[in-house]
């Protein structure tokens, strides 16, 4: 059984035309992405700079969130006291 | 501790992911499209034993190989910006994408990879249920796999059956069946989908004309446009029905999206729906007391009517969003922007101080700060927002794309209505004008598709998760030079892809489905 399956899938390669090409693309296609891309273009952010900093990856991430606001914490924030029943 | 992120360095990333986007989206609906069509086709041929059909159902196969071939993988490259563009995103959302992603990878890509060799491989060989079986699960892995993507992209827009853990910092996944079945999934898997069968259908139809004009292969033109215009016709109504019930989701959790759409910008009751407009340039501000139209004609109440279902309902404009104070459909009120940035500050104040007590190991401190936290939550992102004016998306943009998308739904109706009509009652094949028409409408069915994801996508911002993560949080402090590089680099890439595509296709289209046997 495997070995029919097998056998149809080399006789199917083996039969093909336009197919070789396509193939051919898609090799080319895979091999620029991992092979050179992810590798050289897209490195994992968070590993790498959390790996750099010396802290966990959670840690990082906490540190980004926080450091993002657009004024200092604490500094205009009034306790909310509006009705607790509001919502969008 | 203001860390400043350029917003060179957001628009280029946000263009980069755009241009990924789109350039997908120009093979997925094809695929999605094509094999329903081939499907029927060859399902005619399992039910008559009509060489004809088979011989017609090899010939679009091969068209999709072709298109699937140069489409595959191009979705990667969105995952790998990702990871170093939208770092911050993709660790609150790991949890939550990580099953749909996966069960798209293992479950609809695997099925569609192992059938899509049966169904080329296969004629002659196995057996023709068999066959037939395979070219349907192959179709039915492509459409599998939109579905988990889209369950992702609904999350975006109304995140559901999750909680938020500030202690990993992720959002942890709580209800897999509210996240992989909530309406707006739902609604967005089948007007996405339908998207894709119409374009399938504009596609055969526009090749098969193509023969026609040339005088060529007659009967199969003529068998492809049967069942290209009866699919298409039906795939643009349900398009249409689930268009509606979209916009009905909209307003519900998109609100500010529903006014961007519309330029609504004084909201109220029995709102009308602008049906013809043009914006008025001069308009830089939702606030700057300038008229938004130059003009407009407006269907009365239908706006209401579409977004709340009753005609006098009340939908709110951008100002009214931005003030607040109207009564919400639950009886509550609305809050205004500043109320809802000063929330997310307090939520964003409540997760510094958590996480401070957690390290302190004070356990009655961090419980009262993870209360506050969850309190607030609704509104993390709102503490983002520097200028309020940042949550009003662009208003030209949104206006003009959904107005195309719809116009373009509406034309290929009454185009698969005209189709179906003129081959009952005459003789298509000496209409050089539908020829020339159908052959037009290929690439409009591509603008059309490309419009509704400009309207989804844009009409969300200034927030990659509505009302959770803005962009300007979402994304990764690295170098805005490094990002312009890869844009250029993927441009480059992807339009040498296209066009290699394109030039495949047409070769083949003008050899005819008589090399589609080899």
């Amino acid at each position: 059984m495997i070995k029919k399956i097998i056998q149809f899938y080399i006789e199917g390669f083996r039969q093909m035309r336009l197919g070789k090409v396509l193939w051919a693309i898609i090799g080319i296609k895979l091999f620029v992405m991992f092979a050179i891309l992810k590798l050289f273009f897209f490195p994992d952010t968070i590993k790498n700079e959390s790996r750099n900093q010396g802290i966990d990856k959670s840690e990082y991430v906490a540190n980004e969130f926080l450091e993002r606001v657009p004024v200092q914490l604490n500094d205009t924030i009034q306790p909310y006291s509006n009705n607790k029943q509001t919502k969008i | 501790m203001i860390e400043s992120i350029p917003t060179a360095l957001i628009d280029w990333s946000r263009a980069q992911f755009a241009m990924t986007a789109m350039y997908h989206w120009i093979f997925v609906p094809l695929t999605l499209g094509l094999a329903m069509i081939m499907g029927i086709m060859e399902t005619v041929y399992y039910k008559t034993g009509d060489e004809k059909w088979k011989h017609t159902a090899r010939f679009w196969m091969k068209l999709f190989g072709i298109n699937f071939a140069i489409g595959v993988a191009t979705g990667i490259i969105l995952e790998f910006q990702f990871g170093t563009n939208w770092s911050n995103y993709s660790w609150l959302v790991g949890d939550i994408f990580g099953a749909p992603l996966a069960i798209e990878g293992i479950l609809a890509f695997f099925m569609e990879a192992t059938f899509i060799a049966v169904m080329f491989f296969g004629w002659g060989k196995v057996s023709k249920g068999f066959h037939l079986a395979s070219t349907w699960l192959t179709g039915l892995g492509a459409t599998i796999s939109a579905w988990w993507i889209l369950v992702a992209n609904a999350w975006m827009q109304h995140p559901v059956g999750m909680t938020f853990n500030p202690d990993t910092m992720r959002n942890e996944m709580t209800d897999f069946l509210a996240v992989a079945t909530s309406p707006t999934a739902v609604v967005k898997f089948f007007h996405t989908v339908m998207s894709g069968w119409v374009l399938g259908a504009l596609f055969v139809a526009g090749v098969s004309c193509y023969f026609l004009l040339k005088k060529r292969e007659m009967q199969f033109a003529l068998r492809s446009m049967k069942v290209a215009a009866g699919f298409g016709l039906a795939a643009s109504l349900i398009a249409a029905f689930t268009g509606d019930t979209s916009g009905y989701d909209i307003a519900k959790h998109q609100p500010m999206k529903l006014a961007a759409v519309e330029g609504l910008y004084e909201g109220g009751n029995g709102v009308g729906l602008t049906a013809v407009g043009m914006l008025n340039p001069q308009k830089e501000s939702y606030d700057d007391g300038k008229e938004p139209f130059i003009f407009k004609i407006d269907l009365p109440k239908m706006l209401s009517f579409l977004a709340t279902r009753e005609a006098d309902g009340y939908v709110p404009g951008i100002n009214n969003l931005m003030k607040g104070g109207y009564t919400l459909p639950d009886g509550t009120t609305a809050l205004s922007a500043d109320e809802k940035i000063q929330r997310g500050k307090i939520a964003i104040t409540a997760l510094a101080d958590y996480r401070k007590a957690v390290k302190e190991k004070d356990s009655a401190s961090a419980e009262m700060h993870r209360k506050t936290l969850e309190e607030n939550m609704p509104y993390f992102g709102y503490g983002y927002i520097k200028d309020k004016s940042e949550l009003v998306p662009n208003v030209p943009l949104n206006f003009y794309a959904f107005r195309i998308m719809v116009m373009l739904g509406g034309l290929f109706i009454v185009y698969f209505i005209a189709v179906i009509f003129l081959m009952w009652k005459k003789d298509i094949t000496r209409m050089k004008w539908l020829h020339i028409a159908s052959l037009a409408l290929i690439p409009l069915g591509y603008i059309a598709g490309q419009a509704g994801w400009i309207v989804a996508e844009v009409g969300r911002q200034p927030w990659t998760i509505q009302d959770m993560l803005p962009v300007s949080a979402a994304i990764s402090g690295i170098e805005t030079s490094s990002v312009r590089t890869t844009f250029f680099i993927f441009l480059v890439i992807f339009t040498v892809m296209l066009a290699a595509g394109a030039t495949i296709m047409c070769k083949e289209i003008r050899k005819g489905p008589e090399s589609s046997e080899q």
